[in-house]
């Protein structure tokens, strides 16, 4: 926390450009769609050219399909739009000063160009930049799941730097930060846990999937609250030319999606559910059981004018089960998320507004099969606004974000005193970045966000900073950094040496004694085109983290409130390749990282030497190999991903013990008290996993409006034993997904 | 269809990688079993007649069926005498899991220093020292004396005064009520206590805001109130390996238990009546 005069400029900065009027000259706002169904098309490249056809400005469009070019001099212009694969519009313009000329353009597939196209669009899929990376629906898909489509989880864990515990519990610890230092986003709408119980699924689907910005550190100031990840979401709109749906089902889950227009072009639905089987068919397929069971529930309204885009999303997800058979700790997490995001465009407005307000659950509980022990929840009402003013030919992105929180756990502990808690919080926050191009090689974007939370008496100082260099003035050669300093006032507490639970007690910091987590990220990248059909890209991390919230070493298997706090830091580097020649496609990831914190030994309770105790925590993954291929010969599409990690470190037990206090207590009646004796902290290593899923599929068109796809695979193709759990209490190991056998089978109409 | 270079590469690797990676090692060894394997807990008082140590092997998992059997030889030596004891356990089920105790029925004699081993049929032994006290006699210097008079009471066989543990009280209305004092040496080197008998009556029954309003004159209880015409010590005088009287319960080793966990210690405990003159009140 810094006490920083330039908490007020930004402050002052910030209201000046909200009541700072545009210049006289005339701008151009325009949204960029698909004729075909009405989905933005985010890329389009906008162009207006004066008339002896030079460029005058250009721009290419948002996520949302939105772009907006400014300064335009009165006169006549030709607007183009183009898009790789759709024809390309044209329109004369006349433009008058101080006019906001507004266009909503459909863009039509281009027929003729469609085998190029086909290939073209695999090209730089997934668009990496600085531990920055733009993830398709596509590049989902080529990941074999054990379900009917891709899924986003199975995705994020073939990223080089995320590593998870096993594949269940679906926590994501990314670049040395932990789960609960993510921020996730789905529409703007903040939410906890959206991944199951099973690590090979999130709440989100590909089918429902616009992109996701995913973020391994190096964030912009748009972005505050957490301090390791952001993973940012936007779902797809439904239909507005047509109904559509499909219906599937595997052995794990099984899915109905369903869209369609409300009103042709201006209101459209979509509707999408899962549901676990596997606990139905794990045992046949594999002679294993695996009792988890869970739901997602998605669902996206939007309605649109020439001059605004509305949209409403909603999200329930229910995970239950145990991640270890063996042990009777039951536990459950839920996610709910319901939220509206307008963007406002239209002629009156000097510039678009960007508003979102929703509201946000999260439960997560752990107990026997019978009675909830520990409880943890989360209510949170959010607004946000987001708006953008151009400097001369800079954008000024700048906005607020408001959160308004309720948290509260109940932790009944067997053998211990009950706890609980509740606790409300505001937190306010506003930031704004520049994102200024002084030349066609560079892009530089300084930013700064503040956040104040009630409670605390100053407001955050939190610099960010994003820079690209194009030597050749084109993307196929980048280098390019980001830096940031980053706050977090809510921590989630586990006990993270028991690999068997991820039940997180969430709580703001405790505003008079805890130190507020804040780390420093800095990252270097390089990335380099290759002809159209190969990318690698190089990049070095290092994150500092200090007073990360981490449990107390207390003998006794439980989970305290009071935490104590570790510095932590991070470095590493990953590359990635990846070839695209249709129909062949292979990605090839390494990932090197180092995790160390230290902590002070009396507050950890750690009983080991010395003052300071230092060590590589739980999520400490040192190597990692990830391959992802695919070829398509026949009308069938082949899939592989193979992936190596090496072995997690782990915690040894000197035993378990039945302590007895003498001699208040007597031996011949008193039954004694479990603790469980730990060794040094992590001073061990799990053995290396690896695992190898293919998959073959093919769609087979029943009829002109119904098609049937048809996807065969294995999961550990090759049976191998990796470890996920071993069981102090009653020794015995657990491991991941055996051999997994599955045929997923998804009827769409259209 | 021709595939060309990757193709033909991508697969043989991939069947290599299999064949290679699939071997590699996948055991793990969980527990740390270098050092300790049992754990001891248990006391000898003195004044009972049957004193009871619990044995466990804490490489066993926490599961009823699995700590249904001990196998561990446990024998007491009194290491004055030489005599050795093999003790025989019981096991009983206490909570969840089962216990096995290991009852010592024969005498135990004071300022005897006796070792209690444990050992389990790989050799591995948890040893503990213990040191009885002698049984420990208490004397007031100041008898029948009025409840205003303050009384000393001397432990003379405590050599420190840290192993001992007392508290003094009296009979009022068929209650007990009784406070723990801080045993000191007195100037002669003497382990001691020293009380006031109406200062001690005032302190249990006034709280601290009461004490401001003249107790002396207007004592909530006064000393010819009560049941009996004396005051009551309990005292416990811990042996040397319990200096402090703490429970010295590490989580990873045992200060007292070589090569194993919990406590093994001993004590004497006693009452001792103090005479006063309750009849006098002022």
């Amino acid at each position: 926390m810094v006490k920083n005069p330039l908490n007020l400029l930004f402050l002052f900065s910030f209201v000046l450009l909200a009541f700072t009027k545009q210049s006289d000259e005339a701008q151009i706002r325009v949204v960029v769609n698909s004729a075909e169904d009405g989905t933005p098309l985010p890329g389009a490249n906008v162009i207006v050219l004066d008339q002896q056809d030079e460029i005058v400005t250009a721009g290419s469009t948002n996520r949302d399909g939105y772009v907006q070019l400014t300064h335009i001099p009165a006169g006549d212009y030709t607007l183009e739009v183009r898009f790789l694969g759709y024809e390309t519009y044209e329109e004369e313009l006349t433009l008058r000063d101080g006019q906001n000329l507004i266009r909503r353009v459909s863009l039509t597939t281009a027929v003729e160009q469609l085998d190029e196209v086909v290939v073209e669009a695999f090209e730089g899929g997934a668009y990496r930049q600085a531990g920055r990376q733009t993830v398709s629906p596509a590049d989902l898909g080529r990941v074999p799941t054990p379900g009917p489509g891709g899924d986003l989880a199975m995705y994020l864990q073939s990223l080089p730097g995320i590593t998870t515990t096993g594949d269940r519990g679906g926590e994501l610890f990314v670049r040395g930060g932990t789960p609960s230092q993510n921020i996730i986003l789905v529409d703007h709408i903040p939410v906890t846990q959206p991944f199951h119980i099973s690590s090979l699924f999130s709440a989100f689907p590909a089918s429902v999937i616009h992109d996701v910005e995913f973020y391994a550190g190096g964030f912009g100031a748009e972005y505050t609250g957490g301090v390791s990840s952001v993973l940012d979401i936007t779902m797809r709109q439904g239909n507005m030319k047509d109904v559509s749906g499909e219906a599937a089902v595997s052995p794990y889950l099984a899915s109905a999606l369903v869209e369609g227009p409300l009103e042709t072009d201006r209101q459209s639905l979509l509707i999408s559910a899962r549901r676990s089987l596997i606990d139905r068919f794990s045992e046949p397929l594999t002679g294993e059981e695996v009792p988890v069971d869970f739901y997602d529930l998605n669902l996206r309204y939007t309605y649109q004018l020439p001059n605004f885009t509305c949209s409403a999303t909603a999200l329930h997800t229910y995970d239950e089960g145990q991640i270890n058979p063996l042990r009777e700790t039951t536990l459950s997490w839920s996610n709910t998320a319901l939220g509206g995001r307008c963007l406002l465009f239209g002629e009156a407005l000097d510039h678009p507004f960007d508003v979102s307000i929703g509201f946000s659950r999260f439960t997560n509980t752990e107990g026997t099969p019978d009675q909830v022990e520990r409880r943890s929840e989360i209510n949170l009402i959010h607004f946000r606004m987001d708006r953008q003013y151009n400097l001369t030919e800079h954008p000024i992105h700048y906005g607020l974000r408001w959160d308004l929180a309720r948290y509260n756990a109940e932790l009944d502990e067997r053998f211990f005193d009950f706890e609980d808690f509740e606790s409300r919080i505001a937190n306010f926050r506003a930031f704004g970045a520049l994102e200024w191009e002084p030349s066609d090689r560079f892009t530089i974007i300084p930013g700064l966000t503040s956040q104040f939370t009630t409670g605390k008496f100053a407001p955050t100082f939190e610099p960010r900073l994003r820079m690209t260099f194009r030597p050749d003035g084109s993307e196929r050669r980048e280098f390019s950094i980001a830096a940031g300093r980053y706050y977090q006032m809510v921590e989630g507490i586990s006990d993270e040496r028991d690999a068997g639970t991820v039940f997180n007690i969430w709580k703001p910091m405790d505003t008079i004694s805890d130190p507020e987590p804040w780390a420093l990220h800095g990252i270097i990248g390089y990335r380099r085109q290759l002809g159209r059909r190969f990318e690698a890209t190089v990049e070095g991390y290092l994150k500092n983290h200090r007073n990360i919230p981490v449990s107390k070493w207390t003998p006794e298997a439980r989970l305290e409130l009071e935490t104590a706090f570790a510095d932590g830091i991070t470095y590493g580097a990953d590359i990635r390749m990846e070839y695209n020649r249709r129909p062949f496609y292979l990605l090839l990831g390494y990932d090197w990282s180092v995790v160390t914190y230290e902590a002070a030994t009396d507050d950890l309770g750690a009983w080991v030497a010395g003052d300071l105790f230092r060590y590589h925590p739980a999520h400490d993954q040192r190597h990692q190999v990830n391959a992802i291929t695919s070829y398509d010969i026949g009308g069938y599409t082949a899939s592989l991903r193979w992936e190596l990690q090496t072995g997690l470190p782990y915690t040894r037990i000197r035993g378990n013990d039945v302590a007895i206090p003498i001699p208040n207590e007597n031996p011949s009646v008193f039954p004694g008290t479990v603790v469980t004796i730990f060794d040094e902290p992590f001073g061990a290593r799990l053995p290396a996993t690896h695992r190898l899923d293919v998959s073959v599929e093919r769609t087979f068109n029943l009829s002109p409006r119904v098609s049937l796809l048809a996807d065969a695979g294995v999961i550990n193709l090759y049976n191998r034993n990796n470890i996920f759990y071993y069981d102090s209490r009653t020794f015995q190991r657990m491991d991941q997904t055996p051999l997994l056998p599955y045929l997923a089978l998804t009827a769409t109409f259209n | 269809m021709k595939s060309g270079f990757p193709y033909q590469i991508i697969l043989p690797a991939v069947f290599i990688s299999v064949m290679v990676f699939s071997s590699c090692d996948n055991t793990i060894q969980p527990f740390e079993d270098e050092d300790a394997v049992l754990s001891i807990y248990g006391y000898f008082k003195l004044s009972d007649s049957t004193h009871y140590i619990r044995v466990r092997d804490i490489n066993q998992p926490l599961e009823v069926e699995a700590t249904k059997e001990l196998d561990a030889d446990v024998t007491l030596e009194n290491l004055e005498n030489g005599n050795i004891m093999s003790l025989n356990g019981h096991t009983e089920l206490m909570g969840e899991l089962y216990a096995h105790n290991f009852p010592v029925d024969k005498p135990v004699q004071p300022r005897t220093k006796y070792r209690l081993t444990a050992e389990n049929p790989d050799g591995k032994k948890a040893v503990s020292y213990t040191t009885t006290p002698p049984f420990t006699q208490a004397e007031a210097l100041q008898v029948d004396e009025h409840c205003t008079t303050e009384v000393e009471v001397i432990f003379p066989e405590v050599e420190k005064s840290s192993r001992l543990c007392t508290r003094v009280g009296f009979f009022y209305r068929n209650n007990f009520y009784s406070l723990g004092y801080h045993p000191e040496e007195n100037e002669d080197g003497i382990t001691s206590i020293q009380f006031e008998p109406q200062g001690l009556i005032n302190i249990i029954f006034l709280d601290e805001f009461e004490l401001c309003h003249h107790p002396y004159e207007n004592p909530p209880v006064r000393c010819n109130e009560l049941d009996e015409d004396h005051f009551r010590i309990e005292y416990r005088h811990y042996g040397p390996e319990w200096d402090g009287y703490r429970i010295p319960v590490s989580p990873v080793e045992s200060i007292d238990v070589k090569r194993g966990l919990g406590f093994f210690g001993a004590f004497y405990d006693n009452l001792y009546d103090v005479p006063v003159d309750t009849a006098f009140v002022y």
